[in-house]
């Protein structure tokens, strides 16, 4: 079976993309590994979903079914229960290997759209030592428990990390009846956005302690406690603070990376920052006709953003010209952490080009610059901004007057 | 003075209630709106589950149609435990209607029709090693 454009996941990046692909006319078929389309929105049952996009307070599960309910409307092929194994690159474009209920089989595809998400980091990748009892869960395992099964994983627990799934556990475990002791960060500030820790904290009187981290967990078959440590600069414990604290579950909420092991494999050029993969203002990656949207290309702190990039990578994969590339890469300088896109191809259009950025720490009235070929062509001042909280801008790169040698920048400092 | 977080968008402003009851930093009327319930009678969307008898669908999420006190969320929850639901229900139907009296109702927001048997899997793949 031949495809223009197959999608590889099917949460809101996927959904967005296979709708906007099936729009220009491809065929188009979407593979999912799980049994229900939705992605990891199906078990964030909580509210703010979808204010950019729709104008209303949506939760998780209403926001992708709104594209579920889209997206059974149309004739996009759908596989569940699928898991691409393995993809290959030929002259008609690349054989998608899978393996379902039926077996192991494989279509022919022209385009690529990647939307394979994020993964979180797992308490290895933090270097919690000791014992490996169980009660040690990443907030989206814990929150699959709740939100998916109707189980409490926890009684009395301690939340590691102060990113968005964690604060919004704290909320969701001491609703449901558990004890939650803390949160601990070993940064000095939150990554988390501040109203979850308005509404998900201090709603509840749950503690957040900055500069402070889980050192090591206690426990045979299950946790009995873990020890906590104050840290310094360095994020390095600091002797004879440690604390003892008695709990039978650890949450951990230490960041999200993009998914991107089918991407490697086939020499789609990674970007060390947002840890997905360098792709220009259509959303194409390194490689020829593979696209890639959402959180697999970088990660988003709102869904209507994951969606707007899937929504321009589903309809760009429609269009594959086999014209080459003129890639100008846009460099991120003092105070940015990383530019998606992180290169724009000249050989198409770049009068109307989305640009999002984070900041590298927090800045005040920090003044953000567009140089090309060392002349400031845009400028915009910021009050405030901080990492967490992922910035916006719409460019016409054709009025400053680049060529396919021209030096691109973006930087951030801080002014009067 | 009083400081709060708007939680009614993404930009999270950070409001400020002096001591004459000005409110401040607020970027647009919802914020003022939000800030001066905050003060009076604080307002909270719930979201949570309910637990059914389908062994494919266990517990189905639901949310208050509208704000409800924030002083009412902990008996909210123990009417939300206490349901159990037999039927399949659409996304936007009504679990529990004028939850505590509020008027407000708690809704799905889910379609339990979602399950995959409902989309269709075309085995139209050719077979490796068949």
């Amino acid at each position: 079976m031949n495809y223009d454009v197959t999608v590889i996941g099917g949460g809101p990046a996927g959904l967005a993309a296979a709708i906007a692909a099936n729009k220009e006319n491809a065929s188009v078929l979407l593979i999912e590994r799980e049994a229900r389309l939705g992605g990891i929105l199906k078990q964030c049952i909580h509210d703010g979903f979808g204010l950019v996009t729709f104008g209303e307070k949506l939760t998780g599960p209403e926001y992708c079914e709104r594209y579920i309910d889209e997206l059974l409307q149309t004739d996009i092929s759908v596989k569940l229960l699928t898991f691409v194994t393995r993809i290959e690159k030929n002259a008609d474009g690349f054989a998608i290997h899978f393996v379902n209920r039926e077996g192991a089989a494989h279509v022919q595809t022209r385009a690529i759209v990647l939307a394979t998400g994020c993964r979180e980091r797992t308490a290895k990748q933090v270097f919690i030592h000791g014992t490996r009892p169980s009660g040690v869960f990443t907030a989206g395992t814990a929150q699959y428990y709740v939100n998916l099964m109707g189980e409490l994983p926890v009684k009395r627990c301690v939340i590691l990390g102060s990113g968005d799934i964690g604060l919004i556990m704290a909320r969701r475990l001491t609703m449901e009846g558990a004890e939650v002791i803390g949160v601990y960060e070993a940064k000095p500030e939150p990554s988390g956005l501040p109203r979850n820790l308005y509404q998900c904290l201090d709603d509840f009187g749950i503690p957040l302690h900055l500069s402070h981290t889980v050192t090591r967990v206690f426990g045979d078959e299950r946790l009995t406690a873990v020890e906590i440590a104050q840290v310094d600069v360095n994020m390095r414990p600091i002797p004879n603070t440690e604390k003892i604290i008695e709990c039978d579950g650890l949450i951990l909420s230490v960041g999200l990376i993009p998914e991107n092991e089918l991407a490697e494999s086939i020499d789609v050029a990674i970007d060390k920052r947002t840890k997905g993969p360098i792709c220009d203002q259509k959303y194409m990656t390194t490689e020829e006709g593979v696209f890639c949207a959402g959180n697999a290309l970088h990660v988003n702190d709102l869904v209507d953003y994951v969606t707007q990039s899937a929504v321009e990578a589903g309809r760009n994969s429609a269009y594959l010209t086999n014209q080459p590339r003129a890639l100008v890469h846009v460099v991120a300088e003092e105070g940015i952490l990383y530019t998606v896109p992180s290169v724009l191809d000249m050989n198409e259009p770049i009068n109307d080009v989305t640009l999002y950025f984070r900041a590298s720490r927090e800045l005040r009235n920090a003044m953000l610059t567009l140089c090309v070929d060392g002349r400031a062509v845009f400028q915009k001042k910021y009050s405030v901004l901080r990492p967490p909280e992922m910035e916006r801008l719409k460019l016409n790169f054709a009025q400053y007057g680049m060529t396919v040698d021209s030096e691109v920048s973006l930087s951030l400092k801080e002014v009067e | 003075m009083k400081e709060l977080v708007c939680i009614v968008c993404p930009n999270g402003c950070k409001i400020v209630i002096d001591d004459n009851g000005d409110i401040l930093n607020a970027k647009c009327n919802r914020g003022i709106v939000f800030a001066t319930e905050e003060t009076t009678c604080p307002k909270r969307t719930v979201c949570s589950t309910v637990a059914t008898t389908f062994s494919d669908f266990p517990v189905l999420p639901v949310r208050s149609s509208a704000e409800i006190n924030k002083i009412d969320i902990p008996a909210c929850m123990n009417a939300l435990n206490s349901v159990l639901l037999d039927r399949r229900v659409g996304r936007g139907e009504i679990i529990i209607k004028d939850v505590l009296g509020s008027g407000v109702d708690i809704i799905s927001t889910s379609s339990m029709q979602y399950t995959y048997c409902d989309v269709e899997t075309p085995d139209d793949g050719a077979k490796d090693n068949a």
